[in-house]
């Protein structure tokens, strides 16, 4: 019955495609594609399941607040893409979690789309930067796409959501390798940009299911020591992915990577590698 | 094709993740044809029931492999429910099947099949059926979400088994007059399910379940469950419960007749015409009774003749009179006894035996005659004191009901005598015989323990009111902290201070006997213990004889979670009380009627697990009452009796997010002082509050604990050596109030009365307290309050809010204790930020590694003001760096840290990408090291600890434990 309505409720998003895509401030300055601030209780309403989610506007935070029995626990709308501005940006502030089950997810339904990325069993806020280029490479270079947002067991505030080129604050990642899976050796490459400079940045591995740490990033810290050159502005690192990183093969968007940012405006940055991880490079039931 | 199924897709992502994980459901079709309980699952019937869901695994929610593969299936008739279970199993010659064929086997550690059913679908409360492959069964029932069990559920259910082809099947009939613990609905009904089994031979497939649960869960996570749809349950049939029954004995012939009284209660809408019958072996009775709805009666059946008393199976099946159809059945496991001659000891009081302490001039006893009147003509009844052979009292009574004694006892040697009580005919000759072994001890060579009726521990000859902690010194108090780890008020009891360190200290403790070998496996089959379990337990007991602190046995922690026999645990009790009768033995149980044999000392733990709810209200996470409902049954169950009973109230909260986080959180000081009040309410004479480094790490649980130390401490000689009296309070509406009243004389003092009163329920009440002895006073003090209460009549009243809890008293001559209110602000200014000390000030965003939580706002023992606790004790993980981080950053000039065994260590800053040394501490000897330089702008300071200082105790050393850190 829950797949059926969830269904219902997605075909119903794309037959109204239009109103939906309707409103948000699209390329306010040369970097960003489109912006949602949520400034009024009306931007709030054009996200689906408006009524049933109870979205709202606060100190120009957006409200979110799911009621685990009710009917929605996502809501979305079409927004605009251009492969020359590949990042979304979501400004998660604040989750406050309800009893019960707790997660948060980004999905897209373009053409190649599904699973962003999510944490399942809890919730992250902070600045999440997601190269959408890197997770659908099939996207046309101009195009609209349903984004879709599924919150489960909390009130959610968010500042904003955005498309840009590059973002000025944010978590990059990029990768040497050309196959979208990541085994081991492979390097990824981790750069944390800031507006505004900050005294440290590392950058912690974790497995989104459950947010777990991964700890195995080659130094007995457990986590990646960033550097910068620009007086804090700009952070870089590296990581290879190590065998025993996990246990199992990790799906696209279900490793993120946490900055802790130290002595800055920000604190927590967060994107998510693309690509599935398979640290062993052997397939499940393959025996060890 | 992927791009045509987009939407589904994204749906499966959604799947994926636990918010849309999907739950697995089951449905049940009524049998089309008889079932026969074989393990075969051959009738047709089974063919044409619905299928359900395989199980999968229980934590990650795969599915296994075909060759482990599970299925089930239900099917259901007017009597009762049918299961059907099947799984496949790789090896069929490694099932393992090591639970014996006894009451509530121990089968979960087997290849077996469990059934799990919660008939109201409000997850809180379910029965659970489980069996092994030889057919060993197991049936409890869970409440409070499965927290915890409700002792005596042994219902009539049959299971029938068969492994063939790599296939084990399992058939279970469960008859709906089996579940009667809480009245079955009738009509349709959609029950809340699940379904698991065990599969020892495969380690990651072993914990399968109908659904993925929570992993600090397991098995018992209704929330988790699915359910079960399809079942009809026939209208106005099973709507009867029934409690424990109760017996009398008396002699016919060579048989013995056992009246059996069962109290049954109709929760129906109906009168009903019923039956009652009790069944044991071929030998059954029974008897007609009407039941009015909403009416309980207690059933007296006619005699039932039985060959033998002892351990004895009494099946109770309450019948439908119209129609002989079962509406109840359960089986007690009675250990009967008949009793010609009954001989009770009142003096020595304890274990029989006169100890150094008590040195009793007279053994006072009582003999009771339960044999049939007519055939005690020209009966005499003889009673003799001895000592290997030799008489040293003897006398000789009329038979009567009840004839009292008090033999002479001043005068008697260290040793073992035999006082004997016969029933002697005309010819001289004993035909029924009681007997008791009465043992007179000398000086203690290492510690006397013993206990009275009222109680109370005698350590040495003097009675205690036991505050103490649960815990072990090894991982509770690093070696920072040991000189100042004694509870402030306290006896200073640590259950497993057992190390000759610790002792050494001044701590009382137990010596644990849990973890010998062969004992669990033994109880687990209800075996009697092996030779070697039992030679190693004698050697551990014999190895304390002169050990001044340890004043007993920690015999067993939870043995009802475990399954373990109370006859086994029985067994270990009387070896080692005749080993060493100088201790006493203890059990930690949620089960305690089912464990008061087994030991001196029954500790109930109730769980409540402090969280804050989804609205940001502090809660218990369990119903409130279980204290009352734990400690009100081993109270019944020790009956006057010198046993001892006290609480283990948990003063820390299990799971979640811990400390002040927004789940789980430490108990706050109402809670803290409820718990603690709320044990000795229900009769404690000990409090041993379950905490481990929480004491420590806490400053609001610490506060909390110490004041209601102080209250039990003033409460002491009241409680110990004050007469108690009956005194049940009264609340309006839901409102129920526990309470103990105590009257007390002190030498050359006055008679005072003293009320310990708790809320039992949470349910906010107008209490009225009416005791007798209160007439001659015109008003109590509400002690911690500075309020007088007004009292008429003898009866007073008083409000109680959800966490009420009083200490009232006549006398007027209080010690000075502080004020709730300024216990409260002392709270409030120990947890107010502090100027000064950066970590302290409110102000300064901080935490412990990378991750870490923000210590101003959830706090940090590190920071707390106590130099003494513990701060950072890295028990688990790394103990070697510390980080501090410090978000927004931070500027110092002085770092002080208080350890008492770090030897050398480096500070560090963090800065400008790279570790800045401040200092590097060599030969470190002071408690309390500084380091003041020029100003230090960061974000990060690092610890590295390089070395520890020789420890004085085996175990701890290697840990640093830095108990206080400031920066200025």
């Amino acid at each position: 019955m829950k797949r059926k309505s969830v269904f219902s409720a997605l075909l119903l998003g794309l037959a109204v495609a239009s109103p939906l895509s309707a409103d948000v401030v699209k390329k306010p300055d040369d970097n960003t594609l489109w912006l949602e601030t949520f400034k009024t209780d009306e931007d709030a309403k054009r996200w689906r399941e408006a009524a049933n989610l109870k979205l709202s506007v606060a100190a120009d935070q957006w409200v979110v607040e799911v009621d685990m029995s009710g009917p929605a626990r996502s809501t979305g709308r079409y927004v605009p893409w251009e492969s020359d501005y590949p990042y979304l940006q979501i400004d998660l502030a604040e989750v406050n979690p309800l009893k019960g089950y707790k997660g948060w997810s980004v999905m897209s339904a373009s053409s190649d789309g599904g699973l962003i990325t999510g944490t399942a069993g809890g919730f992250a806020p902070g600045l999440w930067t997601l190269n959408l280029r890197d997770f659908f490479p099939k996207m046309k270079a101009k195009q609209t796409f349903f984004l879709r947002i599924d919150m489960h067991g909390g009130m959610f505030r968010y500042n904003s959501i955005r498309m840009v080129k590059r973002p000025a604050n944010g978590l990059e990642l990029s990768f040497a390798t050309a196959k979208r899976e990541l085994t081991a050796g492979d390097k990824v490459k981790i750069t944390a940009v800031l507006e505004e400079p900050a005294l440290d940045v590392t950058v912690s591995l974790i497995h989104g299911y459950i947010l777990r740490p991964l700890k195995n990033v080659g130094n007995p810290e457990g986590y990646i020591q960033l550097t910068s050159e620009d007086k804090g502005k700009s952070w870089t690192g590296e990581v290879t992915v190590a065998a025993n990183l996990d246990k199992k093969p990790i799906k696209a968007g279900q490793l993120i990577f946490c900055a802790n940012v130290l002595g800055g405006k920000l604190r927590k940055l967060y994107s998510a590698c693309p690509y599935a991880v398979n640290p062993t490079g052997k397939t499940e039931g393959e025996k060890k | 094709m992927m791009r045509t199924l987009t939407p589904t897709c994204i749906l499966l992502g959604l799947i994926a993740l636990p918010a849309g994980a999907a739950v697995n459901n089951a449905t049940a079709a009524r049998a089309s044809g008889a079932i026969t309980i074989d393990g075969k699952m051959t009738e047709p019937a089974w063919a044409e029931a619905p299928k359900n869901p395989p199980l999968v695994s229980l934590f990650s929610g795969e599915t296994p492999p075909e060759n482990l593969r599970t299925t089930f299936k239900v099917l259901y008739d007017d009597q009762g429910v049918y299961f059907g279970l099947r799984g496949k199993v790789p090896d069929a010659s490694k099932i393992v099947t090591k639970a014996g064929n006894v009451l509530d086997a121990a089968v979960w550690g087997d290849d077996d099949m469990e059934v799990f059913i919660d008939t109201h679908g409000d997850r809180m409360e379910y029965y659970q059926f489980a069996a092994n492959t030889a057919g060993a069964q197991c049936d409890l029932y869970r409440i409070e979400g499965g927290n915890t069990g409700k002792s005596g559920y042994n219902p009539r259910w049959n299971v029938g088994t068969s492994i063939r082809d790599k296939v084990i099947t399992f058939e279970m009939f469960i008859p709906f007059a089996a579940l009667h613990f809480r009245t079955l609905k009738p009509g349709k009904q959609t029950w809340t399910l699940s379904v698991a089994r065990m599969i020892p031979q495969d380690k990651k497939f072993n914990l399968n379940a109908f659904n993925k649960a929570k992993k600090n869960r397991g098995f018992h996570d209704p929330i988790s469950w699915g359910t079960l749809a399809g079942i009809e349950v026939p209208a106005g049939v099973y709507t009867f419960q029934a409690e424990n029954p109760t017996y009398a004995t008396e002699r016919a012939g060579n048989e013995y007749r056992v009246n059996l009284t069962l109290p049954v209660r109709n929760t129906g809408a109906k009168p009903r015409r019923l039956k009652l019958r009790a069944t044991v072996g071929e030998r059954r009775v029974e008897k007609a009774f009407d039941l009015k709805p909403g009416a309980a009666r207690e059933v007296l059946l006619p005699p039932l003749a039985l060959e033998r008393m002892g351990k004895t199976d009494v099946v109770f099946s309450l019948l439908d009179a119209t129609d002989d159809r079962p509406v109840l059945t359960n089986l007690s496991r009675m250990d009967l006894e008949y009793n010609p001659v009954r001989l009770t000891l009142l003096k020595p009081e304890f274990r029989d035996t006169i100890y150094f302490s008590d040195p009793v001039d007279q053994i006072k006893a009582v003999v009771a005659i339960n044999h049939p009147a007519d055939k005690l003509a020209n009966v005499k009844v003889k009673t003799t004191l001895t000592a290997g052979g030799n008489t040293i009292f003897s006398k000789t009574n009329a038979p009567d009901k009840r004839i009292e004694l008090a033999i002479p006892a001043d005068k008697l040697a260290e040793g073992e005598y035999v006082l004997k009580t016969s029933l002697v005919d005309a010819g001289g000759k004993a035909f029924e015989t009681a007997e008791r072994r009465i043992l007179k001890l000398g000086f203690p060579p290492g510690v006397e323990a013993r206990i009275n009726r009222k109680m109370a521990v005698l350590i040495n000859g003097t009675p205690l009111f036991i505050r103490g902690w649960y815990g072990n010194l090894i991982y509770m108090v690093p070696d920072t902290t040991l000189p100042g780890a004694r509870l402030p008020r306290s006896v200073n009891l640590m259950m497993s201070a057992s190390d000759s360190n610790a002792i050494r200290r001044g701590y009382f403790g137990l010596v644990g006997l849990s973890r010998v070998k062969g004992l669990e496996e033994s109880a687990k089959a209800d075996k009697p213990l092996p030779g070697e379990t039992k030679r190693k337990v004698i050697e551990i007991v014999r190895a304390q004889k002169y050990t001044r602190n340890i004043i007993g046995y920690y015999l067993s922690d939870e043995p009802e979670c475990r399954g373990l026999s109370a006859g086994t645990l029985r067994e270990l009790y009387e070896l080692v009380k005749r080993e060493d009768p100088y201790r006493l033995c203890f059990i930690v149980s949620r089960a305690p009627d089912v464990y008061i044999e087994s030991c001196d000392i029954i500790s109930p733990h109730p769980y409540l697990n402090p969280r804050i709810n989804e609205n940001g209200r502090r809660e218990f996470s369990n119903l409130q009452d279980n204290i009352h409902r734990k400690m009100q049954t081993a109270y019944k169950a020790i009956a006057g009796r010198a046993k001892a009973l006290w609480c283990t109230p948990q003063v820390f909260s299990y799971g979640g997010e811990g400390g002040r986080g927004r789940l789980s959180v430490f108990p706050d000081f109402d809670q803290v002082r409820w718990s603690l009040l709320a044990g000795v309410a229900n009769h404690a004479m000990g409090i041993v509050p379950f905490m481990f480094s929480e004491y420590w790490a806490d400053v609001e649980s610490r506060i909390g604990v110490t004041y209601v130390f102080e209250t039990l401490a003033w409460l002491e000689e009241v409680l110990v050596d004050g007469e108690k009296l009956v005194l049940e309070p009264a609340g309006t509406g839901t409102g129920t109030i526990d309470a103990v009243a105590h009257r007390y004389q002190p030498r050359n003092g006055r008679t005072q009365i003293y009320i310990i009163a708790t809320n039992r329920n949470g349910q906010r009440t107008r209490a009225t307290f009416k005791l007798d002895a209160l007439k001659k006073y015109d008003r109590v003090f509400v002690v911690r309050e500075n309020r007088t209460i007004e009292v008429k009549d003898g009866a007073f009243f008083d409000e109680f809010g959800p966490l009420g809890a009083r200490v009232y008293t006549t006398n007027d001559r209080l010690p000075w204790m502080k004020s709730l209110d300024a216990i409260k602000a002392e709270i409030a200014a120990a947890m107010e930020p502090k100027p000064g000390n950066l970590l302290r000030d409110g102000k300064t965003d901080w935490g412990r590694g990378v991750n870490g939580r923000n210590a101003r706002i959830y706090g940090d023992a590190l920071a707390d003001g106590t130099t003494t606790a513990r701060g950072w004790f890295p028990w688990y993980g790394q103990r070697k760096e510390l980080l501090l981080v410090f978000p927004k950053g931070v500027k110092f000039k002085t770092f002080v840290f208080y350890s008492a065994n770090i030897a050398a260590m480096r500070l560090e800053a963090w800065s400008f990408g790279k570790w800045r040394p401040l200092v590097d501490w060599k030969n470190i000897h002071q408690y309390r090291t500084e380091w003041t330089g020029d100003e230090v702008v960061t974000v990060k300071v690092r610890l590295t600890v390089e070395k520890i200082r020789e420890g004085y105790r085996p175990y701890a050393y290697s840990i640093p434990c830095i108990t206080e850190i400031e920066m200025y």
